[in-house]
């Protein structure tokens, strides 16, 4: 059941082709995450959807009704800023109850509805003081209350982890995960930042260059991705990259071959596959992740154990990998299944 | 460590005296203005000054009697308000869509505004002179409030355009987010936001418009005459004396020096144009 | 929209730029003398060769640049060292603040009689005093140096102007980027030249630039005080067109003068934009 639809939408700067043609269906109470390396257009993307900036060609379908060339304020969106853009003249509670009030809601329902929101973002203690007298992640509590108070047709969050720190960017996760399974609400958010994608969203949208490279689950994205540009930006350490020459049964067509840290195995010498000399070893305590250098053109690959380390800098290793996870690429860098 | 701190008071003493003797050498003829406007014409002009004397409100009164003092002030105030107002309401909007949807030629559009100013005001009389005589201007408050307008116009639009840049732009587009309609969005968010930047301009162009001399010579010596062509008249030989000239120059300028001074923490951040952050 | 909200401010500019400069350029080319009115009809360069021959003029153009130079050099250089001066906290800071900024609300036509009465007066004037008190014969001010008289005048209602701001803008300074450069052992002349003066060159920009705006048609103070005497000695161009215009009736020529006028602001413009532009940008 088709909710938000883009169809074919283009944005230019100048001469500058920002989106190219995008289409996307998003359903109904669907967490989306657009994900992508900067500059990849995903917040272009986000505030076309918002109106904030216009779409140059293509159409934007919400609930039914086409609203590509809508004045944002009359779209029923409601958007979390990465400076949170908090109204700094305006207390908590002013600031949340602003999109009500200025509809010309009923006191007693504002009233009703920011006590609500507050209580549930904890911000109850707070709500006559001004955003300066907060701290980073009370302001990015009031920025998310100033938009559930509206219950909009779709959330919009741009980056809103980004200004905070380490700690409270966790906590604050898991926060905003709880809420939207609580509201149900359709909530579309972009980061940079793969953790976020894949934890928060039902499904993730990897872009690059103004051009969707893969829609899927966070599972699809990791288990299949659909070309090597995906398959790198996915996964922490990166998916090793080797020539296919160091494989043996893979389709003709495979130029590179691509393997997961995890489904590398060190063993015994002369038993594996492959052979190099280790560089650099990385105890992190509830994994390891080993650096090898392989024998001959050089190429470089991280193997993850999950033990603690049983090699050491220098030493030469033998390595296996497991055939089942083998993701092969072709010229293009399109997976081959 | 004692010495130190006794190097540092030295030098805080030598600082403090340097920074009040000079205030004081520059706020002098103020000062000095201001006493002698409570002597008598012969006491004024007593060599050496005379610091002690008994004094007198004799100029004050011959000053309003003479001149028509409050008829001036009225003129002054009227121009100087109406045209910032007035100046406001204009380039308030443009400074708006400069700061908040800039284009390709918005710097140079900026720089030819400004550059306006640099068209000296002579280069202007005569045309201006003529058309006004034309229309029956001379000589009118009307005349004034419209050359005030202009002349501080691309000031007002600068100044504004600078306070509102620093205005986060995502603010704007929460409020547009959260429905607002250009009117609220004006009246609840930027109003708020920049009534310290607006109040600092309207500062300056009223402080601009009521000390303006040449055109108020030109254009209102009589009927629109402002308080600046009022102390003009007094500057002829058969004007009035140095004392009750004090006490005209008190009247003339106290209004404007007290709303600055109340005002100047705003009035020079506004006149630094963006150039601190 | 934008468009909507810009026009009339650009219209109102416009018009207020187009108009008088192209009346003003017409009255130029034609015999437009008030007490003459039978004389009438196409000048062609009559006009600007009576005004560039007028010995006046190239005296009030001289007088025009030494006023603005002098005084901009004078306020900027006095304005720098105030400002440095009560940068950091001494007792009763707030109270220099307001006494140093006064000057610069005092009206024009007020700081003219203000100096020409109390302070330059030959006789009971306050300069007059002073130099008697040093055994000295009191000089005749406006009389025997009234450019420079003129020029004190004007340094005194701009001098706050340059002072405050520059000292807002020292106020603004990186305490960070001075106390690494004390750590690196600069003294107070290499902070000046290294950390202060870069810091301060886009506000010193923005000050030259509006008093070039202002000095440029100075007019009141030599109305008031000198009425640009004696001889042509005080004259700036501004004195010289009202002068024409007003007291010889002779619009045509006033009206050259007026381009003159025009030309020497856009190439004081120009030359500003090529030496400041770049500070103003940013």
């Amino acid at each position: 059941m088709s909710y938000l639809e883009l169809k074919n939408v283009d944005k230019y700067y100048g001469d500058v082709h920002a989106i190219k043609g995008v289409n996307l269906t998003i359903n109904k109470g669907e967490f989306i995450v657009f994900v992508g390396p900067s500059g990849c257009g995903k917040s272009t993307l986000l505030r076309m959807i918002a109106g904030l900036e216009e779409i140059n060609d293509g159409d934007l379908v919400l609930d039914g009704n086409e609203i590509t060339h809508q004045a944002p304020s009359k779209r029923d969106l409601a958007m979390v800023f990465q400076s949170y853009a908090l109204y700094p003249h305006m207390t908590v509670e002013e600031n949340m109850s602003f999109a009500l009030r200025i509809k010309g809601e009923d006191q007693s329902v504002i009233d009703q509805k920011v006590a609500k929101a507050a209580e549930t973002l904890n911000l109850t203690p707070y709500l006559k003081r001004t955003p300066k007298e907060l701290s980073g992640g009370q302001r990015q509590r009031v920025a998310i209350g100033r938009a559930i108070v509206r219950s909009p047709k779709v959330f919009l969050f741009d980056e809103p982890l980004s200004n905070l720190d380490a700690a409270l960017r966790g906590q604050t996760r898991v926060e905003i995960a709880e809420l939207h399974r609580d509201l149900n609400a359709t909530s579309i958010y972009v980061t940079h930042d793969q953790v976020e994608a894949m934890t928060l969203a039902d499904r993730v949208v990897v872009l690059q260059g103004g051009v969707i490279e893969q829609v899927g689950t966070p599972m699809e994205l990791y288990e299949a991705p659909a070309n090597k540009f995906v398959a790198q930006f996915i996964g922490q350490p990166q998916m090793n990259l080797l020539s296919a020459s160091y494989f043996s049964g893979i389709s003709p067509e495979a130029v590179d071959v691509g393997i997961r840290p995890e489904h590398f195995t060190i063993v015994e010498a002369g038993q594996g596959a492959i052979s190099g000399q280790v560089e650099l070893v990385e105890a992190l305590g509830n994994e390891t992740l080993i650096h090898v250098c392989l024998e001959g053109a050089g190429e470089k690959l991280i193997v993850r154990q999950y033990e603690q380390p049983t090699v050491k800098v220098r030493d030469t290793v033998s390595i296996n990998y497991d055939v089942s996870h083998l993701h092969q690429f072709d010229v293009k860098g399109e997976a081959i299944r | 460590m004692s010495t130190k701190k006794s190097k540092l008071t030295t030098s805080l003493i030598v600082r403090t005296i340097a920074a009040w003797g000079i205030a004081l050498m520059l706020f002098f003829p103020l000062i000095f203005m201001g006493i002698t406007a409570f002597k008598t014409e012969l006491q004024a002009i007593a060599v050496p000054s005379l610091w002690a004397f008994e004094p007198t409100l004799e100029n004050f009164h011959v000053v309003n009697e003479r001149s028509d003092y409050m008829q001036f002030a009225w003129n002054s105030v009227v121009t100087s308000v109406v045209s910032t107002v007035l100046g406001l309401l204009i380039a308030a909007p443009a400074a708006y869509s400069m700061a908040f949807s800039p284009t390709k030629g918005t710097n140079g559009l900026l720089l030819w505004m400004l550059s306006t100013k640099f068209m000296p005001a002579v280069g202007a009389l005569l045309p201006i002179y003529i058309i006004f005589q034309q229309f029956g201007l001379l000589d009118t408050k009307t005349a004034l409030v419209i050359i005030f307008t202009m002349m501080n116009l691309p000031i007002m639009v600068w100044m504004l355009y600078t306070y509102f840049k620093d205005i986060p732009h995502e603010i704007l587009e929460a409020a547009r987010m959260d429905g607002a309609s250009v009117w609220q969005e004006f009246r609840h968010v930027l109003l708020p936001l920049g009534i310290g930047g607006l109040a600092s301009t309207g500062l300056l162009c009223l402080v601009l418009a009521w000390n303006e001399a040449f055109w108020a010579l030109n254009l209102g010596a009589a009927e629109a005459g402002t308080l600046a062509t009022m102390m003009v008249s007094y500057s002829s030989p058969e004007g009035l004396f140095w004392a009750k000239l004090s006490a005209a120059s008190l009247m003339a300028i106290a209004p404007i020096v007290v709303i600055g001074w109340f005002s100047q923490k705003q009035l020079v951040q506004g006149l630094t144009f963006g150039a601190v952050k | 929209m934008p468009r909507l909200l810009l026009s009339p401010a650009v219209i109102t500019l416009l018009i207020w730029m187009v108009v008088p400069l192209a009346l003003t350029i017409y009255f130029s080319s034609i015999f437009y003398n008030l007490m003459q009115p039978d004389v009438t009809g196409f000048a062609g360069w009559m006009n600007y060769e009576f005004m560039i021959t007028n010995p006046a003029f190239t005296d009030a153009i001289w007088n025009t640049l030494v006023l603005l130079a002098s005084t901009v050099a004078i306020t900027v250089i006095g304005g720098l060292a105030i400002a440095l001066l009560i940068n950091e906290a001494f007792p009763g800071r707030g109270i220099v603040r307001l006494l140093l900024i006064s000057p610069f609300f005092v009206m024009p036509t007020v700081n003219a009689l203000l100096w020409k009465h109390m302070m330059m007066n030959p006789i009971y004037g306050v300069l007059a005093q002073i130099w008697t008190f040093f055994g000295l014969t009191p000089i005749n001010w406006l009389q025997d140096l009234p450019l420079f008289s003129v020029i004190l005048m004007i340094s005194w209602q701009w001098l706050p102007f340059a002072c405050l701001i520059l000292m807002t803008s020292l106020q603004s300074m990186d305490r960070e980027q001075l106390e690494a450069a004390d750590m690196d052992g600069a003294n107070y002349w290499q902070k000046f030249r290294y950390m202060y003066l870069p810091h301060l060159a886009r506000p010193i920009s923005v000050v030259i630039m509006i008093e070039v705006i202002f000095l440029l048609s100075v007019f009141a103070e030599i109305f008031t005080t000198t009425n640009g005497g004696p001889g042509t000695q005080s004259t700036n161009l501004a004195y010289l067109i009202f002068n024409e215009a007003l007291q010889s009736f002779d619009i045509g020529v006033a009206s050259a003068g007026a381009v003159f006028a025009i030309i020497l602001a856009n190439i004081v413009a120009i030359f500003l934009v090529r030496i400041i532009g770049k500070n103003l940008e940013k």
